[in-house]
């Protein structure tokens, strides 16, 4: 008996439908492709980059004036820096660091931003005022003047970059959730949900947040490339990532010192931010047109 | 480098030209020409992106269809009637994107050796000096709520909708 | 005379807006026996959704009560509503924003199981497949997602999601108004059909169409501006109208009762704003047979001619 039989099947060849069809929306971006490969090889770097370079010694610091600013050739593939350290080998062990950077503090303002956006969005009244001032008022001071003045508060390093960015992140996700929230909740599958007898969680957690995930999604992938570039700027400006330690912003904030004529120091490491942080935008584009086809 | 003229309002350009020196405004000028550059390309580039989205968008709805077939020219279709929506979320992120720049600002001055508000918060918060930090983060985060003030109000004059909620 | 599974007793919904508050429902009362249909009319506007959703509970009501199968649900709390969520259940206008799109067909229908009872597994399944056939949807729909459904296909999925709980009380939204007109009549069937084999159904038919309710409805009740204005069995009231609303609205539908009386009653103006209502009878300022001094200045009486009763000052006299 065919109802028998079709019921039978798990809910798995549903689902992989699903994706099938959204795996179509975005392959048929290349610029989605293109951030996907970037991003692709940008964790592959991350993850084997100790193994593959040629000086892992340089990584983290050691003093080589005998080859001190060679420009890039057949052993130096980005040339060295002023104390005779690869520039290629620091590059990709930047990745690691980069990784770090933008999983932690895209993380913890997700973690801290849509747990209060849900609550803002589900709660009347005081609660939801109190939650959305806060965030109006960490939104109206542009974040990276407001990381400079907490990092500046903490002294510099590359933690209190990190914990400074994740400061000032987290309230974009509360304002994008709790929109979100305040119009799926208004949704008649809700008011459905509500009328026959769902909970408040089953609500709050079956029926609204899956229906949030997709603009969050695009957002963190988006972040990822921003909190990067905050973390490479905080790097830049001596207030990140203190050298030798092997970050991308800190080497050109050296690096920028040997402008014009040594120019692979800082280009090489601005090279590895631009396209890092171009590849998860892409990448972030392509999500969106395949999430969220409505907002194309 | 020519002598800085008498500190009036304390913005060189303007001050070169109370002293008459109109060729000290130019080389002011001339000084901010690529740290503005480098400033406004991004903003550029974004504004750009979401004015010609949003202008696709309203050039596809009926009403223009419906200005087309009572012989409406194109150009006042495309500035008078699609613009006009298609400008509300242009502003909105026209907002958005002055405040990254006045947070760019800093990065550019640190770039160009600039000497404004930027520069001096950076090495304020290097040598760990905190007033000017905060003074600074107040300064910038004032600028910024007052161009979003300003841009509410451009959306009140130029929404209908929104004139109605207020 | 069975007793009644619905009551509704001076039903009021005031919500309060920048404008004023609006009563959007202002002292409804209806009664609705074991195994009846109601069909609720008005215009857009009238407050007929939101008694609907009222005597849900899914709106709080500001007054009144409501009982449902003679349980007083109006101050329950949320917990102690749940018994009452497997005795009625709502079915909404657009049966495609009614459904969570990230949920496929088995868990839309499968939910309120989940909620209810403890039936689980592959007796789940076998449940939502055997209620899909009762609507008369093939189980390959099970793993379908609402948008890869037709409008009525979506719209009897919702049916098949309010039978899961075996319910006893219907309230129906508008349920064919966002349908084609061939898929309309099919619904229509299958509520007549629902209704002739389950004895115990009871429905609350909200709509705007008088001949759907005409062809659904034991009973109907016409609401103007929050009020009901005249209610009674479908036959008189479509054949015998006693309100000047109610027959304007008859006059407008193309009906073979409506061939009495003079033709057309045009109505004049809007549904006016139900912030700024007029004093006297709601319906005085577009009334065509409104009497100064009378209709302007005082609540109309409860008349009742044999079944029917309605609310106006010049029943009884010549039109």
């Amino acid at each position: 008996m065919s109802v028998i039989e079709d019921i039978a099947r798990p809910d798995a060849p549903d689902r992989w439908r699903e994706y099938r069809r959204m795996w179509a929306t975005f392959r048929r971006s290349h610029s989605a492709i293109l951030g996907l490969i970037i991003v692709s090889a940008f964790l592959i770097l991350a993850a084997i980059g100790p193994w593959i370079v040629p000086f892992p010694d340089d990584a983290y610091g050691a003093v080589h004036f005998e080859r001190k600013l060679q420009a890039p050739n057949a052993t130096h593939w980005f040339g060295t820096d002023e104390v005779g350290l690869d520039i290629y080998t620091r590059v990709i062990i930047g990745a690691r660091t980069t990784l770090w950077i933008g999983l932690t503090v895209t993380g913890i303002a997700v973690l801290i931003g849509v747990p209060l956006g849900l609550l803002a969005g589900m709660s009347d009244g005081v609660l939801r005022e109190v939650i959305m001032r806060v965030t109006d008022v960490f939104l109206s001071i542009p974040g990276l003047i407001l990381a400079i003045a907490i990092v500046g508060a903490l002294g510099p390093g590359i933690l209190n970059a990190m914990f400074a960015l994740a400061l000032v992140w987290w309230p974009g996700y509360v304002r994008l959730v709790q929109a979100k929230v305040l119009s799926v909740r208004n949704e008649t599958y809700v008011e459905a949900a509500r009328s026959i007898g769902a909970s408040r969680a089953r609500i709050i957690f079956l029926h609204v947040l899956p229906n949030c995930t997709s603009p969050i999604i695009v957002k963190a992938s988006m972040d990822m490339g921003l909190a990067i570039l905050g973390a490479a700027s905080l790097g830049f400006l001596g207030l990140g990532a203190q050298p030798p330690y092997p970050e991308w912003g800190a080497m050109i904030s050296i690096g920028k010192n040997y402008l014009p004529d040594w120019w692979w120091y800082s280009l090489f490491p601005g090279l590895a931010i631009y396209l890092t942080v171009l590849g998860f935008n892409l990448l972030g584009d392509g999500l969106r047109d395949m999430l969220d086809p409505k907002q194309r | 480098m020519t002598p800085r003229p008498d500190v009036v309002t304390g913005l060189m350009t303007v001050d070169a030209l109370l002293a008459g020196r109109p060729d000290v405004a130019r080389e002011a000028l001339w000084h901010m020409v690529l740290p503005a550059i480098a400033l406004s390309l991004p903003a550029l580039a974004s504004i750009i992106r979401v004015n010609r989205a949003e202008m696709i968008e309203s050039l596809d709805k009926d009403y223009i269809l419906n200005a087309r077939a009572q012989g409406v020219g194109s150009l006042r279709i495309v500035a008078a009637y699609a613009l006009k929506n298609a400008i509300l979320p242009t502003l909105a992120m026209i907002g958005l994107r002055f405040g990254w720049m006045l947070g760019g600002t800093v990065l550019v001055e640190g770039v160009f050796d600039y000497p404004g508000l930027g520069l001096y918060a950076t090495n304020a918060a290097v040598s760990s000096d905190f007033d000017p930090i905060i003074a600074v983060t107040l300064v910038l985060g004032a600028c910024f709520m007052i161009v979003n003030l300003l841009i509410d109000l451009a959306y009140a004059a130029l929404d209908p909708r929104v004139r109605a909620q207020i | 005379m069975s007793e009644a599974m619905l009551t509704l007793q001076d039903l009021e919904v005031h919500f309060p807006t920048k404008g004023g508050v609006v009563r959007a429902v202002d002292g409804v009362s209806l009664s609705l026996r074991q195994g009846e249909i109601l069909g609720l009319v008005g215009e857009s506007g009238s407050g007929k959704s939101t008694v609907g959703k009222a005597a849900l509970r899914l709106i709080d009501p500001t007054g009144g009560q409501v009982l449902i199968d003679g349980t007083d649900i109006t101050t329950a709390r949320l917990r102690d509503l749940k018994p009452v969520r497997t005795k009625a259940q709502l079915i909404f206008q657009d049966p495609h924003s009614s459904m969570n799109p990230r949920m496929t067909i088995k868990r839309i229908v499968g939910e309120p199981l989940i909620i209810h009872t403890a039936i689980r597994g592959a007796e789940l399944d076998q449940t939502v497949a055997r209620l899909l056939e009762r609507v008369g949807l093939p189980a390959q729909f099970l793993h379908r997602f609402p948008h890869e459904l037709s409008g009525g296909q979506k719209q009897r999925v919702a049916i098949a999601r309010a039978l899961a709980v075996d319910p006893d009380l219907l309230i129906l939204d508008e349920p064919t108004s966002a349908l084609d007109v061939s898929v309309q009549a099919q619904i229509l069937e299958f509520l007549k059909e629902l209704h002739a084999e389950r004895p115990r159904m009871t429905s609350l038919f909200i709509s705007h169409n008088l001949a759907v309710v005409r062809f659904l409805c034991h009973r109907v009740a016409v609401m103007y501006l929050g009020k009901i204005v005249e209610e009674g069995p479908v036959a008189q009231v479509f054949s015998n109208p006693q309100h000047p609303y109610t027959k304007a609205l008859l006059s407008a539908v193309p009906l073979p009762e409506a061939t009495r009386g003079a033709g057309r009653i045009q109505l004049e103006g809007d549904l006016p704003s139900p912030v700024d209502r007029a004093q006297g009878c709601a319906f005085h300022p577009r009334c065509p047979v409104a009497r100064k001094g009378l209709c302007d200045t005082k609540a109309p009486p409860r008349v009742d001619t044999g079944e029917t009763w309605a609310r106006c000052h010049l029943i009884g006299e010549t039109p």
